[in-house]
């Protein structure tokens, strides 16, 4: 196709081609008229008007240039900034999402914990499970409590204050002393082998699982014997399972345990217990110095953190030891909301803390006042452990 | 006997014959793998402890629930003396 612009290929006739080049002559005579003649601009200079324009437009569209960065900037600035404040909140929804999700996980914590043993114990009982004789777990249980009176689908008994028969305290103490006598025989083993304090360590980890999952793992450990019928194909990933949730998902977390929640059995002391003959000896072994609050950390987790290095605190079960935290949560309400900030605890309130707090440990730093808690924590009977324990589910 | 109460006993029989079965394992590990058993426990790495148990011992899953066996008869014989 032609191109409408080129002279030799766009048809023209010659009259046209005529008044075309007249044209372009006039255009060129007006131009050289112009650059012929001098203009005077300013006095003791010698540039032509249109230098002058040029010079002009080029200050007029640099001054523009200069406008547009300026605005180009201010609009970035802006932007900057607007981008900063939205990540800035952004930041501020996500650590409020973390902590509400991390508060999420600490009270699904125990659900989950449950569950998961279910999950394992399915894995360990496999297709078989279905056809679990139900008396064969019921005579496996009578052995343990032979007075069992509760049968599946009986109506919900009434919740009270539980006091076992002698016979029964007997009977549960006697299957304490078989427990310590096993794993005494255990310790011989395992120390001939060198392994004593991993063996230890799975029974102490054992110790401080929840009821619930200490309950089910037994049965479901029982559930591998051959005589049992039932689950032993999968004996291999049911004792993998157990031990590797005993020690990454049981691993025992103090959040799981609310301070409100574990009943009162005695009124705890609200003042140190004092000997008439010694003054109340500071415990710095255990609460010296402060305690720094981080994420997620509660005030009994703190209290629990000092005890656990104490061996007194340490030779206590899993009720004792929650029966002392709880001791000292509620002689930290009794300060009253001055006492608590004087312990660190800006809110007044021990169930409010907030990061980078610092707990000033040694207020509760007196002996008398812990030896008093252990004191009472030896002396719980049974049916208040149990009432504990079921506390801490 | 409440549930709870036989609960805690059946849960203080647990530990022990867990410990048990563990003892029979590692006896049963040559003593090189005894070391990585404790690390994948540690670890709580079921995938290496299933993987340590079946190579090593010969049909495990009848050993196992031997072990457990053994283990709860041990604990009876023990409450009754």
């Amino acid at each position: 196709m032609d191109d409408p612009h080129d002279p030799i290929t766009t048809k023209k006739s010659a009259e046209q081609w005529a008044k075309s080049f007249d044209k372009v002559e006039k255009a060129k005579a007006k131009t050289e008229e112009k650059k012929e003649v001098p203009v005077e601009t300013n006095p003791g200079t010698s540039l032509t008007e249109p230098v002058v324009i040029d010079e002009l437009t080029r200050r007029v569209r640099e001054e523009r240039k200069q406008e547009a960065m300026n605005r180009a900037q201010q609009g970035l600035e802006k932007e900057l900034e607007h981008t900063v404040n939205v990540i800035n909140a952004k930041d501020a929804h996500i650590a409020e999402a973390e902590g509400l999700l991390g508060e999420l996980a600490r009270r699904s914590n125990q659900e989950a914990l449950t569950k998961q043993v279910d999950e394992d114990l399915k894995t360990a009982a496999g297709p078989a499970a279905a056809e679990k004789p139900a008396e064969d777990l019921k005579a496996w249980r009578k052995w343990f409590g032979p007075l069992a009176e509760i049968e599946e689908g009986s109506a919900p008994q009434e919740k009270k204050m539980f006091v076992p028969t002698p016979e029964q305290q007997k009977a549960v103490e006697s299957i304490k002393a078989a427990a310590a006598a096993q794993e005494a025989a255990n310790q011989k083993k395992a120390e001939k082998l060198g392994f004593w304090g991993t063996i230890k360590q799975v029974g102490s980890k054992f110790k401080d699982l929840p009821l619930l999952a200490a309950v089910k793992i037994t049965e479901g450990l029982r559930s591998l014997v051959p005589k049992s019928r039932w689950g032993r194909a999968t004996a291999v990933a049911a004792v993998g399972g157990i031990l590797a949730a005993i020690y990454m998902r049981y691993n025992a977390s103090p959040d799981m345990v609310d301070p409100g929640v574990v009943p009162p059995l005695e009124p705890a002391p609200t003042t140190p217990v004092t000997t008439e003959a010694l003054p109340p000896i500071p415990t710095p072994e255990i609460f010296g110095g402060e305690a720094v609050v981080n994420a997620g950390d509660t005030v009994w987790g703190l209290v629990e953190e000092r005890l656990a290095g104490n061996t007194t605190f340490a030779a206590l079960d899993r009720a004792q030891q929650d029966f002392v935290l709880d001791s000292y949560m509620k002689h930290l309400q009794s300060l009253g909301e001055s006492g608590v900030r004087e312990f660190g605890i800006k809110s007044g309130d021990i169930n409010v803390i907030h990061v980078g707090e610092s707990l000033k440990m040694d207020k509760i730093a007196d002996h008398s006042l812990f030896q008093g808690y252990v004191d009472q924590a030896e002396k719980l009977t049974i049916a208040q452990k149990a009432n504990i324990l079921k506390a801490r589910q | 006997m409440p549930k709870e109460l036989q609960d805690e006993a059946i849960a203080a029989a647990g530990g022990p014959i867990l410990q048990s079965v563990m003892i029979d394992i590692l006896e049963k590990l040559p003593p090189a793998q005894r070391d990585a058993f404790q690390k994948a426990l540690e670890a709580g790495d079921q995938k290496s402890i299933e993987a340590l148990i079946t190579a090593n011992i010969p049909d495990p899953a009848t050993f196992i629930g031997q072990s457990v066996e053994k283990a709860i008869a041990e604990f009876k014989s023990l409450r009754k003396a």
